[in-house]
């Protein structure tokens, strides 16, 4: 009996060592997850915080660690414990300079404060000063305990990748506008946080997120489904609801020309079936009010492509207000009635088609001029 | 008003096909497909009963449904959980094309789980006819603790799944919680043989709690006692608050890092 209840007792201690640690490396992980979350927002404007306060705590916040540097366990508890609460050890670098001038800016969403008094039309979607800071982190920690051991020492540091560098634009009603620029210039960053799914570091759009549509292509299929399963699913996800889906289901096979391999697994079918696809479903509904194009016009065999470019073109008569990105220049210059042209994340020119898009081969020729000339 | 409606109906035609999508993926290359979901934990409860009935057969009553009772209750929360932590990563296209926010795909997993529970719960009841045992008003309380428990499920898995965006070992590490969270919520074995200070333990740990509420109403046909009510509300709101806030707070970083 008394064997008994001294084995439960070491087994208790046991299972409580076991969740302590548990906990522990658990609370760590929330540490760890807020201060870069915090790092991520620290700049994005809702910081209003003065930057005196932010500089009183990094003190303390070394003073303390200073304070426990021998016990490993402690300084971590510590350490990271301080990060919750006001962990902006790291941000002081970003805090000044730029950055500043950001926090004057808010983000908003939504049309309610426009002011009718403009003298001009009002622009359906203005991009007003956006910037979007990505942060790399440039030690390669692949995992917590490597990304606990670097911390520890102080070698985690931050690479700061800038997206998108003070964008300023406007697009008014029924313009068919394109945005160019070599590849990781931001564009896709651009679109998406137009769309929505993004919000910028610093600056706001302004755009009425419930007529807003993305099409993008190819991407969401779930593989093991089969086609029409997929149809369903990402029918759903894009926002359509079940009786339209059931009512447009043939016009999009027929569209996408799948007759007989809806039943098919989707991972048996070829890139041009699935892009084909995708583009059916995506187009399949009426034109939204503001429509985002994302190289959704570089699908399938040529056959396609024109097919896929008249329901565009459908679209865009249709009164739509169209954002695309595209990198063939046909495209752009046959449909576009303006052309915003980001290079690195620096708007280069904003204006006439046909302007824009001899300056971009312009700058194109020269870089191929520059290459050639390397190459001997 | 009306578009609310629609609006309501579009998530939940969102949400059903999300589940037949995971459903049909779950079982896409076996022939017993769906049967699976009442075949495994019927399998699971002969394998357990075999193995430990000799030896808890004086203590436990009805064993098998003890098991039972406390093994489906356990798998709903750890399919939940270890499902809906990956949800964010695995529908990163997905997540960026959709309307719908993140927590849509986490909720999606839950419900999965739950439907993997509902055909479970088909073979608990033909069981519970098979050991007689005696229905009562009480069995209809059922829903509580399963409506609380999914509550916990969800709070924890969009948690979760915040943190596997940023350290995906926080997968290897969950699994090791979920073992140690089995082991301290008395599935096979009985709770009373162990020492009062393991039994405190026991008492702390949520999803024990709730089977323990499921099996008094289930299998001893009792009322549970008013600090175990108190127990599995207090878990299941602060679970689904707790979750809900960390998932928010960190959205934005989230979308920023997928």
């Amino acid at each position: 009996m008394r064997a008994e209840t001294r084995w439960g007792y070491k087994m208790m201690l046991t299972w409580v060592f076991l969740a302590a640690a548990m906990a522990a490396a658990i609370s760590i992980g929330a540490a760890c997850l807020l201060q870069s979350q915090r790092r991520l927002e620290g700049q994005s404007g809702r910081t209003d915080r003065p930057y005196l306060g932010q500089r009183k705590t990094e003190e303390a916040y070394l003073a303390e660690e200073a304070g426990n540097g021998s016990e490993d366990g402690m300084a971590l508890a510590k350490e990271t414990g301080n990060g919750d609460e006001d962990g902006m050890a790291f941000e002081e670098d970003l805090a000044d300079g730029a950055f500043e001038e950001s926090l004057l800016y808010e983000e908003e969403y939504g049309l309610e404060e426009w002011d009718d008094t403009e003298e001009y039309e009002e622009p359906v979607i203005s991009v007003q000063n956006v910037t979007m800071i990505f942060h790399i982190s440039t030690s390669n920690a692949s995992g917590l305990k490597e990304y606990l051991i670097q911390r520890l020492k102080h070698q985690v540091s931050h690479r700061e990748l800038i997206a998108l560098d003070h964008v300023d634009f406007d697009v008014y009603q029924g313009e068919v506008v394109g945005i160019i620029g070599t590849n990781g210039s931001g564009k896709s960053t651009l679109l998406r946080i137009v769309s929505g799914a993004l919000r910028p570091t610093a600056g706001r759009v302004l755009v009425d997120r419930r007529k807003v549509q993305l099409l993008t292509l190819g991407t969401g299929f779930d593989m093991e489904l089969s086609a029409r399963e997929n149809v369903y699913l990402n029918g759903a996800m894009i926002g359509y609801s079940k009786a339209f889906l059931d009512s447009h289901y043939q016009r999009i096979v027929q569209f996408a020309e799948l007759e007989g391999f809806m039943e098919e697994k989707v991972k048996n079918f070829s890139s041009g079936m699935v892009s084909r696809l995708g583009f059916a479903i995506a187009t399949a509904g009426d034109a939204a009010e503001i429509l985002i194009l994302d190289e959704v016009l570089s699908v399938g065999d040529e056959f396609f492509r024109k097919k896929s470019l008249k329901r565009i073109q459908e679209m865009i008569h249709g009164g739509s207000t169209v954002l695309m990105v595209s990198h063939g220049m046909g495209t752009i210059l046959e449909h576009c009635t303006k052309v915003v042209w980001i290079e690195k994340g620096v708007l280069q020119m904003v204006g006439d088609a046909a302007e824009v898009c001899g300056a971009y081969r312009g700058m194109e020729a020269d870089k191929e001029k520059e290459w050639s000339e390397k190459l001997g | 008003m009306g578009r609310n409606r629609e609006d309501r109906k579009q998530y939940l035609f969102a949400l059903r096909q999300m589940v037949t999508r995971e459903t049909k993926r779950k079982y896409a290359r076996s022939y017993l497909g769906i049967l699976w979901s009442v075949l495994n934990p019927l399998l699971h409860m002969t394998v357990m009963s075999l193995v430990f009935s000799t030896i808890f057969k004086r203590s436990i009553e009805n064993y098998p449904i003890y098991l039972f009772t406390g093994q489906l209750f356990w798998s709903l929360f750890s399919e939940a959980t270890s499902q809906g932590m990956s949800a964010l990563t695995d529908n990163k296209s997905m997540l960026l094309k959709t309307k719908f926010s993140g927590q849509t795909f986490v909720i999606a997993r839950v419900l999965t789980a739950l439907s993997n529970f509902g055909y479970s719960f088909a073979a608990y009841v033909v069981m519970l006819f098979l050991f007689r045992i005696r229905p009562t008003v009480y069995m209809l309380l059922l829903p509580v603790p399963l409506i609380l428990l999914l509550m916990f499920s969800t709070g924890v898995a969009l948690g979760l799944s915040v943190f596997y965006v940023f350290f995906a070992d926080i997968k290897y590490l969950y699994s090791v919680l979920l073992q140690l969270l089995m082991y301290v919520s008395a599935l096979f074995y009985p709770a009373d043989r162990l020492s009062e200070g393991m039994q405190k333990v026991l008492d702390l740990n949520p999803i024990y709690n709730f089977i323990l509420y499921a099996r008094d109403v289930m299998l001893y046909g009792v009322m549970p006692e008013p600090e175990l009510w108190f127990k599995i509300f207090l878990w299941g709101i602060a679970g689904l608050g707790g979750g809900y806030f960390l998932f928010k707070y960190n959205e934005n970083s989230v979308m920023q890092k997928i």
